[in-house]
């Protein structure tokens, strides 16, 4: 029985604007499990970010975690202090961002900051913090690596970047990785070399994956189990294929029959009417009913949480799968 | 008037680039320019965005232009909408070189040559309002009448699908996919005849995507627009597009009808293209990506750019240029090894 | 369809995010109250100054507090010709301000058209507004002023005029900073394809979007001014005597400190420490409310 890395209940983290108050994440559950990759996906305002920013303890004010734990093997995220969750942060659990330059220190060398991460959490003199950092970029497939050591982030294509981010991701070895669109700004040719080296780096060491982004056809080339989240709230979880082959939420069957590729070349694609809610003010119940073609007056209430099968569960009054 | 080699247009092309080539040198001001000429210091690096591109845009269609960063498409773009100047060559509209006009024929026809930009937060001035942005040129340029300001907003932001009644409002009051609809209305005002996407749906949720994509494929079936989608989404491409050509590093290395170029693509580097994308299909798989970097336009690999990563490549690529050569039916690419055949070994493809 | 998302206009969230901090909007007020009371000087002052009727020569340098042979009480006292020194203080307040606010905005017209021009046009034109900009910085504004004033004579034209001159180039280099980031945004190219001229790019487009580096250096360089100003009058080169500004008040004033009549120049210089400290306050609090990285 593989253990469970991460447990996250109810998690809800609020953020309070002149606007309203907005649930950026709402009542939140996930479990995520040693050696697989979670998909986390969502459009923009989904609030699975924010997800990764709570887990990473990075929510500032006006934002703040109101409700729900996140627990880290037993630790409870939430209950720490801030001494506690940095010793945690980066050694534990590491992040990795969209743009590199928010883990990259742009003053700073690459070795430097290489150097700095690994002496922050483990006792370890500079020469064999070097040799370890030389040999992890070795095994990233980037090109003569003692170069590249001394060389500052704005000598570095963004692709090399994104590479050395994840390498001080993975230096100290997590558990845990939350990946928050990495490969989104990058080109395709560069998307598949660092996706195909993180997924070398993880299958080697047994490490779990939060990989967050938007696009579905990424997250079912690296996903053992997806999350789609819309509105702050997980609408339906379970494997990757069944969930892509057979979605029990109209909102991922929606966002399924937007992708062009899933379409007749030619034809108009069919799009989910409307837009996303403004997370101040959602509708009362289910948060997808004004654009969803299956809603009846009952979606003006909440929504269950419906389970599909032992691994699948959708939030919705009448997902598809089930037999009523 | 067909003008490439073994090109058969069957239209009249309404747009053509004729060589089209764009420097970009960093800008030196006198003084840098006396010190570098009195120091004899060598000139300064430039980069070479696009070389000797020739390009034709039959009328009604909708061309794909697709590649990676430094390809050069968005220059390509945005010399054809005649925001940039090419280094050389000509851009030619319905077969007359705009070079050959006087300069106010020139401004009506850029004037039917519009852009819709990939940003929406940066495409729209966000100190005017709705109605004064989309009134603003067709009122300059004479193709409206004052008094006919109100309807004409309003008709301008029904065809895209916004409520007319937003035309006070400030493009911050907006969501992404309405500014993106505003960017339309705004290109559709001065009634062009080619649109020029640049990336417009890239930074755009994949639901508000779609609503997008459908109100260029209304347009399109509208029947009075030629379109050119410059996109690195092949999925994008391959929906909407009749014909694409495929870009590396400023010049174009394949260059045919959609169905052809997809499904047995002939150039090395389409091929790792299509090979590369992740797609919804296959499920969780493992990537065998090719090695290297994008070069970076500043020093280009001698000879065939695609060169140091391409699986097939020979001698003859590292010294020569390969050209476009006809390897199907309104189907070019440029590779040496396609030289005299028709066919020759395909990448696995996982579709 | 609508679903628009509930956002304030920009200027009503600086306003908000202005107002958080109590000490800028009392500085605000004090500003305010400052101004208006140099407007409405001619009805606030209980004495015109520069009638030669009111004034009494024998109550010259009386102490605060002291009543004139008519009974007419000196709030802050008389100066050395005998003028209450309230109602010069209101005149002085007056002048300083509308020579401080005017070369301030006439120097914000001639930076800003120099700065757009400069960023958008780019090339020769550029670097000639820019080594120009760059000499005029190169010069102490108050070494400037003085050469100017020497050789131009006294005169509120020509003080207006020396203030100008050392003014503008601030203006065009905070404007051309500003305008060089907007001119790379898309909708500079959008009104490019669309054909719009130059001129309506320049001041129709970029220059609205400019404005915010504008008004936190405007507030700043008011205050700038009025100092300078004071600073020329206090050397005697700035006003004529008949035409006294603060400055000119605390000069004149200034001998009179050794014999213990200190309120002919601490009032005036009170008058205009205070008038420069919540500008400048203002404008310290305005550049940061308009800063969009901080607000971003």
């Amino acid at each position: 029985m593989t253990q469970c890395i991460l447990e996250i209940r109810d998690l809800t983290t609020r953020f309070e604007t002149k606007q309203g108050i907005a649930n950026a994440v709402d009542r939140l559950s996930l479990q995520i499990y040693e050696g697989e990759v979670v998909g986390l996906v969502g459009e923009s305002g989904s609030g699975k970010s924010m997800t990764g920013y709570s887990i990473m303890g990075l929510i500032e004010p006006p934002g703040s975690i109101v409700s729900g734990s996140i627990r880290y093997r037993d630790q409870d995220l939430c209950a720490l202090d801030k001494d506690q969750l940095r010793q945690l942060r980066g050694d534990r659990i590491a992040m990795i961002f969209q743009d590199p330059m928010m883990s990259l220190n742009p003053v700073l060398r690459i070795d430097t900051q290489l150097i700095e991460t690994l002496k922050a959490h483990r006792a370890i003199d500079k020469q064999h913090a070097i040799q370890r950092a030389t040999k992890l970029l070795c095994a990233m497939g980037i090109p003569s690596p003692e170069a590249r050591l001394r060389q500052y982030p704005h000598q570095l294509s963004g692709g090399m970047r994104q590479r050395i981010a994840i390498a001080i991701a993975l230096l100290l070895e997590p558990d845990l990785i939350i990946a928050d669109e990495p490969t989104t700004a990058l080109d395709v040719t560069i998307q598949a070399q660092i996706i195909h080296e993180f997924q070398t780096l993880i299958e080697g060491r047994g490490t779990s994956v939060l990989w967050i982004t938007h696009d579905l056809a990424v997250a079912s080339t690296m996903a053992d189990r997806l999350a789609i989240m819309y509105a702050g709230q997980i609408v339906e979880f379970g494997p990757a294929v069944e969930v892509l082959k057979t979605p029990a939420h109209p909102y991922t069957a929606g966002l399924l029959r937007s992708i062009p590729s899933r379409n007749i070349r030619g034809k108009p694609l069919q799009q989910i009417p409307g837009s996303t809610p403004s997370l101040t003010h959602l509708p009362p119940g289910c948060p997808f009913a004004p654009r969803c073609e299956r809603a009846t007056s009952v979606c003006s209430t909440e929504p269950p949480l419906q389970h599909i099968s032992a691994s699948r569960s959708a939030q919705c009054h009448f997902p598809w799968g089930m037999s009523s | 008037m067909p003008f490439s080699l073994g090109d058969v247009v069957m239209t009249k092309p309404i747009l053509e680039a004729r060589n089209v080539s764009r420097i970009f040198a960093p800008h030196e001001d006198l003084i840098g320019k006396v010190v570098r000429t009195v120091m004899r210091q060598p000139e300064p690096s430039h980069v070479q965005a696009l070389s000797n591109i020739s390009l034709a845009l039959n009328t009604g269609e909708v061309l794909g232009i697709v590649g990676e960063s430094g390809c050069g498409k968005s220059t390509l773009g945005r010399i054809l909408a005649g925001i940039l100047q090419p280094s050389s060559g000509s851009i030619a509209f319905q077969g007359t070189p705009l070079s050959a006009m006087d300069p106010a024929t020139r401004v009506k026809t850029f004037l039917k040559i519009q852009m819709i930009f990939q940003d929406p937060m940066s495409s729209l001035n966000p100190r005017k309002r709705v109605s004064d942005l989309i009134a603003e040129a067709p009122l300059v340029h004479g193709l409206l009448d004052p008094k006919d300001r109100d309807d004409f907003v309003y008709n301008a932001l029904t065809r895209v699908g916004l409520d007319p009644d937003t035309l006070s409002r400030f493009p911050h009051q907006f969501s992404g996919g309405q500014r993106q609809r505003i960017n339309i209305a705004r290109a559709l005002a001065v009634t062009p005849e080619i649109l020029i996407c640049d990336e417009s749906v890239a930074a755009l949720d994949v639901s508000i995507q779609a609503q997008i994509l459908n109100v260029f494929m209304a347009l399109k079936e509208e029947g009075r627009l030629t379109f050119m989608f410059i996109s690195h989404d092949l999925g994008v491409v391959e929906h909407l597009c009749d014909r694409v050509a495929i870009l590396y590093l400023g010049k174009v290395v394949e260059l045919g009808t959609v169905e052809a170029l997809f499904q047995a693509p002939q150039h090395p580097y389409t091929q790792v293209l299509l090979n590369e994308i992740p797609r919804i299909g296959t499920g969780k798989r493992r990537f065998n990506p090719i090695r290297g970097e994008i070069p970076s336009p500043l020093s280009p690999p001698s000879g065939c750019p695609f060169h140091p990563r391409c699986p097939h490549s020979i001698t003859e690529c590292k010294q020569r240029m390969p050209g476009l050569q006809e390897v199907g039916h309104e189907h070019l690419a440029a590779c040496h090894l396609l030289n005299g055949t028709t066919s020759h070994p395909l990448m696995e493809l996982s579709k | 369809m609508i679903n628009l998302v509930p956002q304030e206009h920009p200027w009503r969230s600086a306003w908000h995010h202005y107002c958080q901090s109590p000490f800028a909007v009392i500085a605000l007020i004090v500003c305010a109250i400052i101004i208006l009371a140099a407007a409405f000087a001619p009805w606030l002052a209980p004495q015109n100054p520069y009638d030669l009727n009111v004034i009494d020569f024998f109550d010259s340098k009386l102490p605060p507090g002291s009543r004139a042979s008519n009974d007419f009480l000196y709030v802050l006292g008389t100066d050395g010709q005998g003028r209450d020194m309230f109602s010069a203080m209101l005149y002085g307040l007056r002048i300083s301000l509308f020579v401080g606010v005017l070369s301030g905005l006439v120097a914000i017209l001639i930076g800003m058209s120099l700065g757009l021009m400069a960023a958008y046009l780019g090339g020769w034109v550029d670097s000639l507004i820019m080594r120009v900009v760059d000499f005029m910085l190169g010069f102490p504004t108050i070494l400037v002023a003085l050469m100017l004033l020497a050789i131009l004579g006294q005169g509120v034209d020509k003080v207006i005029f020396a203030l100008i001159l050392v003014q503008w180039a601030y203006f065009a280099r905070a404007v051309r900073g500003a305008a060089l980031v907007e001119r790379q945004k898309e909708y500079i190219e959008a009104a490019q394809s669309l054909g719009l001229s130059d001129q309506r790019i320049m001041f129709g487009h970029i220059m609205p979007n400019c404005l915010a580096p504008v008004i936190v250096l405007g507030t700043m360089q008011v205050a700038s001014a009025i100092s300078t100003e004071a600073t020329l009058s206090f050397l005697g080169l700035g006003l004529p005597i008949t035409e006294p500004s603060l400055g000119l008040l605390i000069s004149n004033g200034y001998s009179n400190m050794l014999s213990g009549r200190y309120w002919i120049s601490v009032y005036p210089g009170l008058l205009l420490l205070v008038t420069v400290f919540s500008i400048n306050v203002v404008g310290d609090r305005l550049r940061d409310v308009l800063n969009p990285r901080l607000s971003r």
